[in-house]
């Protein structure tokens, strides 16, 4: 009888260490510790809600109920149209072809955020892909065998700026070309100076040109924006959100200096 | 003696099942939430019009097992949720959960066999919330998508989901920040109510497609 006991009471011991040992070992896998206001989203935290910064309000507003009805009434039907009578392969040989196109500017932004494995990553693959396929094809991107991380979406003026320490700044709406911030749209205007595309060809080729490639992937934009302003109360203002929100958590890390 | 062995026994369930309720983990919990769903999205019948309803009414419980919709609804007003009446506060969260109710079922239908896959997750200091961070596999891009969970009844719920760094707290709070510097909470209400009205139209609209 003793036997039965000890027996019940090893297992229930047993049972419990084994379960808490698994629960110990679960959370030192991957936890980080959180800062102090790291979970400060409870509504009787008066300090943590501010708006984002738009001083531009009035500019922006009306120039997004007019972006919304080209992008949404004219844009969308437009393509959904040319999707119909193109395949999925046409289209994402465009898109290649113009990111092909942006390699100078990526490049020149890798050297300014002293990137230079992204430097020689972007000129391979520039002279892989213009030699194979002109870049209608990323035939660098088959074998994905990466010697160094490949991130392009970081290689423009707007995040240099941000690596260099800038805020983001104000929102601002720009007319047609959607949501930005005064930091990006200040990137965008360098990084036009750097597109190979507007050297190669003369303008009365480039502005319709441009315009096309820009036509073509046009459903990178009107997905997320619908999924965004669609279930919003207030679209204006959940765009600006998540506009701002999503510029915020791809900011690079900078040591700020201590006062 | 028998008595003894009887209240051993009676410990050694109440034992195993504290320690199996504490050691469900937010991972887990996010794991298995996210599987139930993704295969009740999968089955046949959710395809066929006739059978779509009782899945979704099973979406719906999943739904409810796993998301806290009132932590969710309160956290979206802010520091305002103290100047609403208990009646403002009942008819708000109703208004906001019938919002998302009819909002994600649309959403439902563009599944496509995506995975959810764990990537880690953050702990706050007293240990009763964490985010949990993921990234949703889609078809040429990957996501990153985190939960906030928080413990409540012996389990994690998730009371925040945030997509690219976009919190849906955050950017229901920043809208309805902003209505409330003009308008009181009637008027709020009602207009959640009437988003709610016409995404229901609007699935209504989809299905007779």
């Amino acid at each position: 009888m003793k036997k039965i006991i000890f027996n019940i009471a090893l297992a229930c011991v047993l049972s419990m260490g084994i379960s808490s040992f698994a629960h110990a070992e679960e959370i030192t896998a991957a936890t980080t510790a959180a800062s102090d206001d790291y979970f400060d989203d409870d509504y009787s935290d008066e300090s943590s809600f501010t708006p984002h910064n738009d001083i531009f309000r009035v500019w922006n507003k009306p120039w997004h109920e007019i972006n919304d009805f080209a992008l949404l009434k004219v844009a969308k039907p437009l393509h959904e149209g040319y999707s119909n009578i193109t395949t999925q392969e046409i289209r994402s040989g465009f898109s290649a072809f113009r990111e092909n196109l942006k390699t100078p500017k990526r490049m020149v932004n890798a050297l300014l955020q002293g990137e230079i494995g992204q430097f020689f990553v972007e000129l391979g693959r520039f002279i892989v892909n213009t030699t194979t396929s002109l870049g209608f094809a990323d035939v660098a991107s088959v074998n994905n065998k990466q010697l160094v991380p490949y991130h392009p979406e970081n290689l423009h003026f707007g995040y240099t700026l941000a690596t260099w320490g800038f805020g983001e700044g104000s929102y601002f709406v720009y007319p047609l070309f959607g949501p930005s911030s005064v930091r990006e749209a200040i990137g965008t205007t360098v990084d036009f100076f750097t597109n190979a595309f507007d050297y190669l060809v003369p303008w009365y080729v480039f502005i319709p040109a441009e315009t096309f490639l820009a036509f073509n992937e046009t459903d990178k934009m009107y997905v997320p924006y619908e999924a965004i302003t669609s279930n919003a109360i207030d679209p204006y203002i959940a765009l600006r959100n998540a506009y701002m929100e999503n510029l915020y958590s791809t900011r690079p890390i900078v040591s700020k200096p201590k006062k | 003696m028998f008595k003894k062995i009887v209240l051993l026994l009676f410990v050694l369930i109440l034992s195993v099942s504290t320690a199996y309720a504490v050691s469900v983990t937010p991972k887990q919990r996010v794991e298995d939430g996210s599987a139930r769903i993704f295969n009740l999205l999968l089955q046949e019948e959710f395809q066929n019009p006739q059978t779509r309803p009782e899945v979704l009414k099973e979406i719906e419980t999943e739904l409810i097992s796993f998301f806290d919709f009132e932590e969710f609804a309160t956290r979206t007003v802010g520091p305002k949720w103290r100047q609403f009446t208990p009646d403002q506060k009942a008819r708000f969260t109703e208004a906001f959960t019938e919002l998302l109710r009819n909002s994600y079922i649309n959403t439902l239908n563009s599944y496509n066999g995506e995975t959810l896959s764990y990537v880690g997750e953050i702990r706050s200091k007293d240990g009763n919330k964490v985010e949990v961070h993921t990234l949703f596999k889609g078809q040429e891009k990957d996501y990153p998508v985190s939960f906030r969970m928080l413990f409540k009844n012996d389990n994690w719920y998730v009371y925040d989901v945030i997509i690219e760094g976009i919190s849906m707290i955050k950017n229901y709070r920043e809208q309805f920040h902003d209505i409330l510097i003009k308008a009181d909470p009637e008027e709020l209400i009602t207009r959640i109510n009437e988003k709610a009205k016409e995404k229901k139209e609007e699935t209504l609209k989809n299905n007779k497609k």
